[in-house]
């Protein structure tokens, strides 16, 4: 199964990447490759190369990359209720990165924990941390473990889809906070979603993936107003609003993904393109800078070739 | 008993799910999932019905098709009280009570085939011969759009295309009225769309009511004909689509707008929201009075804190439970 087929993107220091697409389409198993947290026994991962801060990730020993991990790239993954010890007490479990990565006495870092409690905006933080997971609703949940991957000031935090299961007004301060955190932390941040929504008010640029590819990668505000792939195009109209004329029907995108232990040889959204010429089904397309800011793998964008 | 116009009629419905303790079991409280609810469905329309997780939403939904036993009140469909009606006449209005329930891999049997799951409901109200079920079988495949499916397993399918069966099932003893709870939820955007289209065609064809559960208020502006919103088990505002969406009148309505992202970067980044604090109370020890005062911005004073609002109708068949309006 080809989960994720030769994708390459970059992310500056503070800065705010989304990565958007169905389910099924690799967002979540390429930023968890780019880390290394999915099973090597499992899995063949190949890149020419994965950097950070100019050291290869790909290079390092498992104990170089546990340092790594939780202390400079710390990730907040989709369900909180499987991340979290559900026998472990929210201070033990928020204390113990703390003592791995830092030196601190034990008192310090019950103090820490209240500190980063706060940092996240939840109430009563010394009596959380005597609680138990299941104490605490999905919203709360996701706020520890937001204060967890904060501990150590990371660089970058990566965010698997982690209002998906929460309620839209939970959803929404969720993002404020996190907002705010980006402000006040000056940290680089990867948000991964499948909701267009989410992703239009927090990021920087976006990536929208479809079938284990990058189809489109530009800045957010091109991506809304200006998008270029006809599967961007699709996706953004059939997001209903609550504002402005409603039209009778929503306009869909017909058929399914496809089939990843089977890609089709030409271009992956090919089949359910509005578009597609006999060229698209036979031959896949690259990923081509249509202006500075701007990449799209379509092949109506490459110049000189004849629809 | 009901009035003609009304097609579902719901009057002062409870469903409270006690909660037990101890050795003996002895109840100490219970769960007040559906709290003193009353409102009509009108035939051939769609009664969007949305809250939050833990509003009651789908107990409500289960509790109007007699899945679950209401602790009081009435329920009337045209004519007829469900909560009065013996065993055998209700097995035969059941026909014409459905339901899509919200994630479709759970509520398909993994060891029947497609064929066998629409027709399982045929066959238990022995409906038509044998041929005759077989054929309407195919016929529902072909209306919910899957092809050479009979003899294929749900495990085959994606998720959009399960919930396409679990369509086909439901609608196998044609139904009048069909309770959608949160049937797009678990999908991908795209595929929403699609289901949500589907649904609209055979609401068409066929002149089906639907209640249609959801969270999310994009999808069910797109869907609905009113709208209604929920609240720890009780409906806090209640208006036709145009009037819902242009003039909420409730906090917690404007509330849950606010909250939804819209794909407009430009005004998500400088857009206030009307911030709904907190999170929804436990639902077996609700807030004295109005129940949202906790969470509400404009909430003052006594009356808020002490006495419940009454629900009333403020003009154009628009209903609100406020004491701030």
């Amino acid at each position: 199964m080809k989960a994720v087929n030769g994708i390459s993107y970059s992310l500056r220091k503070g800065e705010a990447l989304g990565i958007v697409g169905e389910s099924g389409c690799g967002k979540s198993v390429s930023v968890k490759s780019v880390i290394r947290l999915l099973p090597p026994k499992s899995v063949r991962i190949s890149a020419d190369y994965i950097r950070f801060f100019e050291r290869d990730i790909l290079d390092l020993s498992t104990r170089e990359l546990r340092k790594i991990l939780g202390n400079k790239i710390s990730m907040v993954f989709q369900d909180p209720m499987n991340s979290l010890n559900p026998v472990l007490t929210i201070g033990r479990q928020i204390i113990e990165p703390l003592i791995i990565h830092t030196d601190i006495s034990k008192d310090k870092a019950k103090k820490k924990a209240v500190e980063l409690l706060e940092l996240v905006k939840m109430p009563d933080a010394v009596k959380i941390l005597e609680c138990y997971p299941h104490e605490l609703s999905g919203g709360m949940q996701q706020r520890i473990m937001i204060a967890m991957a904060l501990i150590c000031s990371p660089e970058l935090l990566i965010a698997d889809e982690p209002t998906t299961a929460l309620d839209v007004t939970i959803q929404a301060q969720i993002i404020d906070l996190i907002k705010d955190l980006r402000n006040s932390l000056d940290m680089a941040l990867i948000w991964i979603s499948h909701d267009l929504g989410v992703v239009a008010g927090l990021v920087d640029r976006v990536i929208v993936m479809y079938a284990g590819c990058i189809v489109e990668e530009t800045l957010v505000d091109d991506l809304f107003y200006h998008p270029k792939h006809p599967y961007t195009k699709a996706l953004l109209k059939s997001l209903p609003c609550v504002e402005g004329r409603i039209d009778k029907k929503l306009e869909t995108i017909s058929g399914y993904p496809p089939d990843l232990i089977q890609l089709p040889k030409g271009c992956c959204f090919a089949e359910r393109c509005k578009y597609n010429s006999k060229l698209c089904i036979e031959k896949r397309p690259e990923l081509i800078q249509v202006s500075d800011t701007h990449k799209v793998a379509c092949w109506e964008y490459v110049k000189g070739v004849k629809q | 008993m009901s009035d003609e116009k009304s097609f579902i009629k719901i009057d002062k419905l409870k469903k409270y799910f006690p909660i037990y303790s101890g050795i003996l079991k002895r109840t100490i409280g219970a769960v007040k999932a559906v709290d003193d609810v009353s409102f009509s469905i009108k035939s051939g329309e769609t009664l969007g019905l949305v809250g939050e997780s833990g509003s009651g939403k789908s107990t409500l939904g289960r509790t109007i098709i007699q899945l679950y036993e209401p602790t009081s009140g009435k329920v009337y469909y045209k004519s007829y009280d469900l909560l009065m009606l013996k065993q055998r006449e209700f097995q035969k209005l059941r026909l014409n009570l459905q339901i899509i329930f919200q994630d479709p891999f759970a509520s398909l049997d993994p060891r029947m085939t497609v064929g066998e799951i629409i027709l399982e409901p045929l066959a238990i109200h022995k409906l038509g011969t044998k041929k005759e079920q077989r054929e309407k079988v195919e016929f529902l495949m072909n209306k919910v759009g899957l092809t050479k499916a009979y003899k294929k397993y749900p495990h085959e399918f994606s998720g959009g295309q399960c919930q396409r069966i679990a369509i086909a099932r439901a609608l196998a003893t044609e139904p009048e009225f069909v309770v959608c709870d949160e049937p797009i939820s678990s999908l991908d955007v795209s595929i929403q769309a699609q289901v949500v289209n589907l649904l609209e065609e055979l609401q068409d064809d066929l002149g089906l009511t639907y209640l249609f559960i959801a969270h999310d208020l994009r999808m069910t502006r797109h869907i609905s004909d009113r709208v209604a919103i929920m609240y720890l088990g009780k409906i806090v505002e209640l208006a036709s689509k145009d009037e819902f969406y242009s003039h909420p009148l409730h906090p917690y309505t404007k509330g849950l707008l606010s909250s939804i992202p819209t794909p407009d970067p430009i005004n998500e980044r400088k857009r206030q929201r009307v911030y709904l604090k907190g999170e929804i109370p436990n639902p077996s020890n609700p807030p004295k009075g109005c129940r949202y005062h906790t969470r509400c911005p404009i909430a003052d004073g006594k009356i808020c804190r002490e006495v419940e609002p009454q629900w009333r109708d403020v003009g154009s068949d628009h209903w609100v439970a406020c004491h701030k309006v």
